[in-house]
């Protein structure tokens, strides 16, 4: 069986840029409560991570 | 989660992870509860957000064609998988982005490959020296499962009055190379090295880049099946030289760095 890991998608035209700031986003956490996501990094780094889902 | 393992280090270098997908809030709570994750997971139902950012994924059937993966309508949704890494002013300073859905690069990386920062958590690491060289060889982590990346690290210590050849290298010379012995399941990258300095010889008009004291090159490993614990094989050549003594002959440091299936060493695998 092939395995491919490269599909050829150009990531730099996708999303947010690099030298960007990231847009606001403000979305109910695993508790159901309301977080901003900047206001929350309180002026920390930060990651955003997006994966497909948890539930499969 | 794998980015769990890494948290007490983004604490320590004040970096807030923040993981986003399209499940409902009570997907993420059963899903924190049972694999213990304490960082946020945001819940973009309707995959909103993801659409508005540009991060719909609209390979995924396709990409699920090539896995042999069945078609299925809760496929559709879901953002390219990937990773922003933000400054203190939440500008984006670097994209960690997979061709792949089913690829992963772990916490550990994304400390040391995206940050540039110290990782507490890594895999054993593995000794080894020849002529003027000392290696230490380590993977982001001792475990690993199909579809990780998983980057093997190389802290390379040059004895004090020698240097060793970067590239590009006029002919005849040996340039400092890494090799990964192919394996059936393992996807090997191309390795990353420092930028090596400009160094002039007297009497000689050919410029030459060498490397000095220590350094450490990267080589991203992806393993595409988690059936057996397997030592990966390492080869890192050179050519030792001093301005004042002239070349030593080219040596072959070999190591073996062992990395067991995630499956085995977390829960016996299921039949």
């Amino acid at each position: 069986m092939t395995t491919p890991l490269d599909f050829g998608i150009d990531f730099t035209t996708i999303g947010p840029a690099v030298g960007e700031r990231f847009p606001d986003v403000v979305l109910p956490d695993q508790y159901g409560q309301r977080v901003d996501l900047h206001h929350t990094r309180n002026g920390r780094r930060a990651l955003i991570v997006f994966h497909r889902s948890a539930g499969w | 989660m794998e980015l769990q393992k890494s948290l007490p280090d983004f604490e320590r270098h004040h970096i807030v992870p923040f993981a986003i997908s399209y499940d409902a809030v009570d997907v993420l709570a059963t899903f924190a509860a049972k694999q213990h994750i304490t960082y946020t997971l945001l819940s973009d139902e309707g995959s909103t957000v993801i659409r508005a950012l540009g991060l719909f994924n609209e390979h995924v059937f396709e990409h699920h064609a090539a896995y042999g993966v069945p078609k299925r309508d809760q496929h559709w949704g879901v953002p390219y998988p990937g990773v922003f890494l933000l400054d203190e002013q939440g500008y984006v300073r670097q994209k960690r982005f997979q061709q792949s859905y089913r690829e992963r690069e772990t916490g550990v990386a994304l400390l040391e490959q995206g940050f540039g920062l110290p990782s507490t958590v890594h895999g054993t690491p593995v000794h080894a020296q020849a002529q003027g060289v000392q290696v230490t060889a380590r993977l982001d982590s001792p475990t690993y499962r199909a579809f990780q990346r998983l980057w093997l690290r190389l802290d390379i210590s040059i004895e004090a009055g020698l240097h060793v050849y970067g590239q590009p290298i006029p002919e005849g010379f040996i340039p400092l190379t890494v090799a990964v012995t192919p394996a059936a399941g393992l996807v090997v990258g191309a390795p990353e090295f420092p930028s090596p300095t400009l160094h002039r010889l007297a009497g000689l008009d050919e410029d030459f880049y060498i490397y000095e004291g220590k350094l450490a090159v990267s080589v991203p490993l992806t393993f595409t099946q988690d059936e057996h614990d397997t030592v990966v094989q390492v080869a890192i050549r050179y050519q030792a030289c001093s301005d004042a003594l002239g070349c030593f002959m080219p040596q072959t440091v070999a190591l073996q760095v062992p990395v067991q299936v995630q499956d085995h060493v977390d829960r016996p695998r299921q039949r």
